[in-house]
């Protein structure tokens, strides 16, 4: 058989397979209708993250005015108030099969996407703006500038050597490189954006700035996206990358804003 | 704009809806030949035009732009991998369609596809599944002409090494 025989009965296999997928629809809406549903659901998402949390608020207004009128009539009583008593807000999650255990806090509308060894990811709530991505990666090293989707073997894997890397990129427009510290885990983060003078042709679909041991790269795939990575060494020898990934620069402290808390609240020791 | 090649050029009235409905079974198809996922696919598919509808006033070619971005994606692997979990996640709420099965045959071509370097399997796939002309590939993958025909000689070859096809008569 030939190449042009083979390759035409191969893609009508696969246009069988749409039209299969389409008519198995008709219990379903229509693909037009699904679609309208599609953007229904993520605007009904925003509206519940909305309720839920001007539900949240009151609650918290309401018992902070219980907590202070309290704490007023009992100042003859005592000066001191345990602040532990005041739960903290949102839920404590773990990180599920991500090969570097931690435990986090999460605001309220977050949620807890997927997890595999290499990776894991959260969801912000559906009310933040919509494109940002929350991604840990495990053992990334940095790739090379060339959208060739090679590891950079001239960069070292530590918190030190990647976040240096990446606030001399070539293709970016970076901060310097901050440290943070967290429990059982110390390193650095940078925010970047391409730099207005890089020739994007150089690289049309997208700049690959990492990759797993695997050869799987993450990077730039809008020209608009401004990232934050976090780059952590573990005692292990391991390192952990976060990925703050948002779509629209213009947003982007906003968005950091909401997110960064939630990276602080990352504890490895446990 | 491109010549189209035989491709209507989309006009400046046609609405989001009426582009959605003619253009997406191809590029689910697309989607599923590129990334292998059945699970996947329409997710992929649905990110590309949710993407095309935000910025659908700005979009010269929307039928190219989907593309680019659904083929950039579909091969992609942590791309892909993050769509094929929420594609799980609503598979289990009974919210999400599945591709069938291909045939074994059909599999193991695309499969083979799928092995070749990232750019060669856009092209294939393009060229193949989408019968676009070498001409719109270029735009849609943003790279020249005799690229496209480099990746296709290259990508053909490999194939029909691979599976022990015969060359086809030129």
């Amino acid at each position: 058989m030939t190449f042009d025989t083979r390759s035409r009965q191969a893609a009508q296999g696969i246009r069988r397979a749409v039209e299969v997928m389409e008519m198995s629809s008709t219990k379903t809406p229509p693909r037009l209708t699904r679609f309208d549903r599609y953007q229904d659901g993520k605007s009904r998402n925003k509206r519940v993250a909305a309720l839920t949390l001007g539900i949240a608020v009151s609650v918290l207004l309401v018992v902070t005015a219980v907590v202070v009128l309290g704490s007023k009539q009992d100042s003859n009583v005592s000066i001191t108030s345990p602040t532990t008593s005041v739960p903290p807000p949102g839920t404590i999650g773990d990180s599920g099969r991500f090969r570097e255990p931690f435990t986090y806090t999460l605001p309220l509308g977050w949620s807890f996407d997927s997890a595999d060894p290499g990776w894991m990811s959260l969801n912000p709530p559906p009310a933040m703006e919509r494109g940002t991505s929350f991604y840990v990666f495990s053992n990334m090293r940095a790739t090379l500038p060339d959208c060739s989707d090679q590891p950079n073997q001239s960069v070292g894997s530590s918190s030190e050597a990647m976040t240096r890397w990446f606030s001399r990129h070539p293709a970016l427009d970076a901060t310097s490189p901050r440290p943070i510290t967290l429990p059982g885990a110390s390193g650095g983060w940078v925010d970047f954006k391409l730099a207005a003078g890089w020739d994007q042709s150089t690289c049309p679909h997208g700049l690959p700035l990492i990759m797993n041991p695997h050869g799987e790269s993450w990077g730039f795939e809008h020209n608009t996206d401004m990232m934050r990575f976090y780059v952590l060494d573990l005692p292990d020898g391991n390192t952990v990358t976060i990925v703050v990934d948002v779509r629209h620069a213009s947003n982007f402290q906003d968005v950091i804003g909401q997110v960064a808390p939630v990276v602080e609240s990352f504890d490895f020791s446990t | 704009m491109l010549d189209g090649g035989g491709y209507a050029a989309v006009g400046s009235s046609e609405t989001f809806e009426e582009f959605y409905a003619r253009e997406f079974p191809a590029v689910v198809g697309l989607a599923f030949a590129l990334s292998g996922s059945r699970t996947a696919s329409e997710d992929l598919a649905q990110e590309a035009f949710l993407a095309a509808h935000r910025d659908w006033d700005r979009v010269d070619r929307p039928d190219v732009w989907v593309r680019r971005v659904v083929s950039n994606m579909s091969t992609s692997m942590l791309r892909r991998r993050y769509a094929e979990a929420r594609a799980i996640t609503r598979l289990a709420f009974g919210t999400t369609m599945t591709m069938p099965e291909l045939s074994a045959d059909d599999a193991e071509f695309w499969a083979a596809v799928r092995s070749l370097p990232r750019r060669q399997a856009q092209v294939i796939a393009l060229r193949y599944l989408d019968d676009r002309p070498v001409a719109e590939i270029a735009e849609i993958l943003g790279t020249a002409e005799g690229t496209v025909k480099k990746h296709l000689h290259e990508g053909r070859q490999t194939i029909i090494r691979r599976l022990r096809l015969e060359e086809d008569a030129t």
